[in-house]
């Protein structure tokens, strides 16, 4: 059992590097976009 | 005595703390409907929704809980994560229940519970819904102030300073712009607070090692460290409570759910849910792993001891000056975003499902949003007062989980009833919310009453969380075998 908590933990920091990165990124695209639509539908 | 140094760490601090609040009133500009308010025009796309759904889901009293359960239990204590990844995975790839209720169109549970079973069963489900969600987030506040005290090495004198400085420049921005301040600065916390738990989580490996973390679990907690089967503190009940309480936190906790409502659509809300799902194994991993190591380099807690606090007196010595400020910013961020989002998820169901019964016709939004943001100031205040009140009996996961269950086992007996079996009927879901509620009350009851106490003790939280979801389960299943058919067309 130890072996899966320890492969587990490593599993968590190498997906969470991941993802942190990702929606870094897209995320902030992402609000542009949410933003820019929200605009338009005002106008 | 706390690393943390006032000017390079709080300097640290009040960067994020002064970008947050620039981007959190910067948008409320973009509100002008409830809808905005709410869930942010449903506008929100799969990356931000992830972003959200994970700040709102790890706050300081994840941290919190977490940590003590990697202390008292091992790696064990991590347990209810993998229950949590695994049920928002096979609801995301199946689309059970989220599916029907995001195509439904509703913004909150007991609005689509309208539909099916009627104005009174809306009412009771928000009602119901809000005595859970605000009795568990009754704490959080509190929680947090500990954290940062203890983090800091402030005195504990100083508490209320704290919880009220939280708490107010969480109020100012999510009273101002609702549901995107919320957003906006969930994305942001979710990067600071993402950079600060890895670091830390590093540091530790490198540090104290994978070999020392083990062994402190293999000498305090034995085999019962790794597997909950074995450890005599957990077992069978533990784990069969755990699957019940997350599955039915995925399909109906308010604040996970609000993301899937605010979703572009069906298809994106389930997406979040399966992408975002092994967030839910670090959200929990991480945390115990802290606890772990405070095992290792503190040793196992002395009679009378908080073993809340382990993890945060393990941290105030072991990250050098620099590191304490993005770690205190990082805790921050989570709690921030945490507060905020369960603040409006709370109050958006008193708008909508509790006082729709007072509303008469259609009001104007200026009126709407005005009533929404006069919610979220009074839930702060209740956070504030309970916070200071509330004393937690037993470990702080067990208690969220069962005032959780005050609603979680209604709701998800609803909500499953309300998707797929057709001869469910308001009297079923009477029957639902009745039995879910009165068990985890009447336990909390039990637990604070001198003659009972020993007796509640004695059965555990555990069992008293099955038995909430049995009652639920029961009531709804013979309430709606035992109404007459032929008479009721409308079904409610």
């Amino acid at each position: 059992m130890s072996t899966f908590w320890h492969f587990l933990v490593w599993a968590c920091v190498v997906w969470y590097s991941t993802i942190t990165i990702l929606v870094a990124v897209r995320g902030w695209k992402d609000i542009v976009g949410m933003l820019q639509r929200l605009r338009d539908g005002e106008e | 005595m706390s690393h943390f140094h006032p000017w390079i760490d709080g300097s640290i601090v009040g960067l994020y703390l002064l970008g947050t609040m620039i981007a959190g009133i910067w948008v409320r500009r973009y509100v002008s409907k409830v809808e905005h308010f709410l869930v942010a025009g449903r506008e929100m796309n799969l990356y931000l929704g992830i972003a959200s759904l994970a700040a709102t889901e790890f706050g300081i009293i994840t941290c919190m809980y977490a940590a003590e359960a990697g202390y008292t239990k091992g790696f064990a204590g991590a347990t209810p994560g993998l229950c949590q990844a695994v049920a928002m995975l096979v609801i995301g790839l199946t689309g059970f229940c989220v599916k029907p209720l995001r195509a439904s169109g509703a913004m909150t549970l007991p609005e689509l519970f309208e539909k099916r079973f009627g104005k009174r069963v809306r009412w009771l489900a928000g009602v119901v819904i809000v005595l859970g969600g605000l009795l568990n987030m009754g704490v959080f506040l509190k929680i947090g102030g500990d954290f940062l005290c203890a983090v800091c090495g402030w005195n504990p004198d100083s508490l209320v300073l704290v919880m009220g400085g939280l708490l107010l420049l969480v109020s100012i921005y999510t009273i101002l712009g609702g549901m995107l301040s919320v957003l906006v600065t969930d994305f942001l916390q979710f990067i600071i607070m993402s950079a600060g738990l890895l670091i830390v989580t590093l540091l530790i490996l490198h540090h104290i090692g994978w070999e020392r973390l083990e062994e402190a679990v293999r000498v305090n907690h034995g085999e019962g460290g790794f597997n909950p089967l074995a450890n005599p503190t957990m077992g069978w009940s533990y784990l069969v409570f755990q699957i019940l309480g997350n599955t039915a936190a995925t399909l109906t906790w308010q604040t996970t759910i609000s993301r899937l409502l605010s979703s572009k659509d069906a298809a994106t809300g389930q997406r979040i849910y399966s992408r975002t799902s092994f967030f839910f194994v670090c959200r929990w991993l991480v945390p115990v792993l802290w606890g772990v190591a405070a095992l290792a380099m503190l040793g196992p807690a002395k009679d009378g001891e908080a073993t809340l606090m382990a993890m945060p007196q393990f941290l105030a010595t072991f990250l050098p000056i620099g590191l304490m400020g993005l770690m205190v910013a990082a805790m921050l961020a989570a709690d921030m975003s945490t507060n905020s989002s369960y603040m409006l998820g709370w109050g958006s169901v008193i708008y909508n499902d509790i006082l729709a019964p007072f509303r008469k016709g259609q009001w104007p939004e200026a009126r709407a949003i005005r009533w929404n943001r006069f919610i979220v100031a009074l839930i702060g205040i209740y956070l504030f007062v309970f916070g200071l009140l509330y004393e937690i009996q037993g470990d702080v996961w067990s208690y969220l989980l069962l005032s959780g269950s005050v609603y979680l086992s209604s709701m998800s007996v609803l909500l499953i009833a309300c998707c797929y079996w057709k001869r469910a009927n308001s009297w079923g879901a009477f029957g639902a919310i009745l039995g879910g509620a009165l068990v985890p009350i009447l336990f909390l009851s039990f637990e604070k009453m001198a003659s009972t106490s020993a007796w509640a003790a004695d059965f555990g939280k555990d069992n008293a969380g099955i038995a909430a979801f049995a009652a639920a389960a029961t009531g709804m299943i013979v309430g709606s075998l035992i109404k007459p058919r032929h008479p009721d067309k409308t079904t409610s």
